[in-house]
């Protein structure tokens, strides 16, 4: 403690006299990175600020000035279309099937899964989570075609069950709720079994409450990864009647929606389609917040 | 109502700890018994074993007449207050005290009252439609013995539940869980490593280290005879001096020499610990509360003096301590050094310890504040001898009768 005054007092006056250049020179330096920081997230925003102005575009606008990030003349033709178009309608309803079961239900199993591997003792619990974390170093796009094979074995092909079960359960939600749970404090849920509560009532009454912040983590990737799954909805049906927002979105840009590039149309249906997850990190960002605390005094 | 019976009871963990061995003990129906000791040292085990959090290895434990050994948690009728509260922290404070009523199916008409009444009780009635977060330490501390007492289970269990209280509350509220116990008389069992907790609350104090019962008696038989070294210097703020001393023959006398000092024992001293005849031409260690040490001259008749150094004065208002170092051997065998859980004291020790000689010793007395004492100054202190305490040096247990 006296060391670290002795040498403030010691380094003030040259402190002093250096202040003023310092600051110019910090300043300088601190506007510099701002400015390249700002440009790297505008090239990062720019594929999705064209998306927006093109679905607002007419047709040989959007061809004309691809680039050009002000509609002239603007125009909303292309979602009247996109509404009158029943194809999308449909789309929106099997992405919003899917979507909520497989978003709902992971939540759901994941916080069991994790609960199970935080706090239950049982035989292989050590194995079965390595697996788990061993599941996770898979890259998803190995096991699409054994996934097709077994889906149709199992007779779910062309079904909503094939697109939603093999969604269910992920490993990386099982490992993020089970290190949140272990982080939940033990007095809390021992004073729960004194209390009279069994394992099932800790886990629904008292853990999942307090797990909030997880949950909500949880619930954003699982809805963002659904509503955005593609490769999955490939190979787990075929029926255009089972198209989802994402695989009819990728049809219509690869040109199967009549002639002319329709970067209007196809831009506009992107532009929806990123609406649902834009919401939902707008709602939830600040609800993410510490609801453990006040249980136990740190 | 019940009483709580430890039988024979042993915790091995997985590893092969022993966390408590063999231990016996009987708490009686609506009595509030303390568990004290150094950390480690099985009190909080045998707490959660009567809880049910963990299983007994060994033995039995019954309440009332029950044996509970196999019964989980919520059968055996007891409540718990954590060290750190446990509360809910998405309920009220209406919710956290009901909880356990809930558990039960106990309609909201009927819980109602109850929780109400147990607010009443613990000054929280204002508070009851808060979350825990909105509450201060206190208050918090509060809910949690709230829990525990709108059940009115037979057993009220407590883990250091003031420990994460500043020193005032602690104080204040030390008084209102005694008070509390007394109007419900449920039997309580209360684990602490304070000892002054431990003395001032309980009916009866169970001292433990490692895992082995020392003493169960009232505080104040722990205070006056303590079994052993390691609860004569563990029980009692400032701690007791601990010199090592040798019994010699006098004549008819039998005198007690430390370091350069002869101390004549009185017959009343030997009449009351006829074993010390057996220990005469041998090495004892001898202790002397801080309270037992006057300022020269304050005492005559039944006292001896020491001669030493005044290192240091701690003025406490009506009282000082002085910390003199004389010429002697401590006793720095590790049933002490354990008990030891005053950092001066410790401090003290190791400055001792480090001391290349070691042959001097670091005595605390509790001085009047009208002693004028300097440090440096060189002065006399007078012994109580009929306050003296002796023990075994090998066993480290008392020498009695």
């Amino acid at each position: 403690m006296s060391g670290t005054a002795a040498s403030t007092a010691r380094g003030e006056p040259r402190k002093l006299r250096t202040t003023k250049s310092a600051v110019r020179r910090h300043r300088a330096g601190r506007m510099l990175t701002y400015s390249f920081l700002a440009a790297v997230a505008l090239i990062y925003l720019f594929p999705f600020l064209i998306a927006i102005a093109t679905s607002f575009k007419t047709e040989p606008n959007a061809t004309a000035n691809p680039l050009s990030l002000a509609p002239s003349p603007p125009t909303t033709s292309a979602f009247h279309q996109l509404y009158q178009d029943q194809d999308f309608l449909l789309w929106v309803k099997n992405s919003l099937i899917v979507t909520l079961s497989v978003t709902f239900l992971r939540v759901f199993l994941d916080s069991l899964a994790g609960y199970a591997l935080a706090r239950l003792r049982f035989r292989g619990r050590g194995a079965a989570f390595a697996t788990i974390v061993a599941v996770m170093a898979v890259p998803g796009v190995v096991l699409l075609i054994p996934k097709f094979l077994m889906i149709r074995q199992l007779g779910i092909y062309n079904t909503y069950y094939g697109m939603i079960i093999p969604l269910l359960v992920d490993a990386a939600g099982v490992f993020i709720m089970k290190n949140f749970f272990e982080s939940i404090p033990t007095s809390v849920e021992e004073s729960a079994r004194i209390d009279g509560a069994g394992i099932f009532r800790i886990y629904w009454s008292i853990v999942l409450p307090m797990a909030r912040p997880a949950l909500i983590t949880i619930f954003i990737l699982a809805f963002q990864g659904s509503w955005n799954e593609l490769a999955h909805f490939i190979i787990s049906a075929q029926s255009t009647s089972l198209n989802t927002l994402t695989k009819g979105v990728a049809q219509l840009a690869s040109g199967q929606l009549g002639s002319g590039n329709r970067y209007p149309l196809k831009l506009a249906a992107s532009t929806l389609m990123t609406i649902p997850v834009a919401v939902l990190f707008f709602v939830f960002q600040r609800r993410i917040m510490n609801v453990a605390s006040g249980a136990v005094k740190e | 109502m019940a009483g709580i019976t430890f039988d024979n009871v042993t915790k091995t963990y997985g590893d092969g700890t022993r966390a408590v061995s063999d231990l016996n003990l009987d708490v009686e129906d609506g009595e509030f018994v303390v568990f004290v000791g150094p950390s480690g040292c099985g009190k909080t085990t045998a707490l959660r074993m009567i809880a049910g959090l963990e299983e007994v290895s060994d033995g039995e434990i019954r309440i009332g007449e029950r044996v509970v050994n196999n019964l989980q948690p919520r059968d055996r009728d007891v409540a718990m207050v954590f060290q750190n509260y446990a509360l809910y922290p998405h309920m009220t404070v209406a919710e956290n005290i009901g909880f356990a009523l809930r558990m039960r199916k106990m309609s909201k008409q009927e819980a109602r009252p109850r929780i109400e009444e147990t607010a009443r009780i613990l000054g929280l009635v204002d508070h009851l439609d808060r979350k825990p977060r909105q509450l201060s330490g206190g208050q918090r501390q509060r809910v949690a013995m709230g829990r525990a007492i709108v059940r009115e289970p037979q057993v009220f269990l407590m883990d250091e539940p003031l420990s994460n209280l500043d020193a005032k509350l602690r104080v204040q509220m030390r008084a209102e869980i005694a008070r509390i116990q007394r109007q419900l008389s449920v039997t309580t069992v209360y684990v602490t490593h304070d000892q002054v907790e431990a003395m001032t609350m309980g009916d009866r104090v169970a001292v433990l280290r490692r895992g082995l019962l020392q003493q169960f008696e009232p505080p104040q038989r722990l205070y006056e005879q303590p079994a052993n070294l390691f609860v004569a210097s563990f029980i009692g703020s400032p701690a007791m001096n601990i010199l090592e001393a040798t019994l010699e023959r006098n004549g008819d006398d039998v005198v007690c020499r430390v370091g350069s000092t002869t101390l004549t024992l009185p017959a009343e001293v030997l009449s009351a610990r006829p074993a010390l005849v057996s220990y005469v031409g041998k090495s004892v260690a001898v202790g002397i509360r801080p309270e037992a040490l006057h300022h020269s001259g304050r005492l005559n008749g039944g006292s001896g003096r020491l001669r030493g150094v005044v290192r240091a004065i701690e003025a406490l208002g009506p009282e000082q301590l002085a910390h003199v170092e004389v010429e002697a051997q401590p006793v720095l065998v590790e049933d002490v050094v354990e008990g030891l859980v005053d950092a001066d004291q410790a401090e003290d020790l190791a400055e001792i310890m480090t001391d290349s000689d070691g042959a001097k010793a670091m005595l605390v007395a509790r001085l009047d504040a009208s002693a004028s004492l300097r440090p440096e100054e060189t002065v006399e202190l007078a012994v109580d001898l009929r306050k003296l305490h002796f023990f075994d040096l090998e066993s480290g247990a008392t020498i009695g009768a």
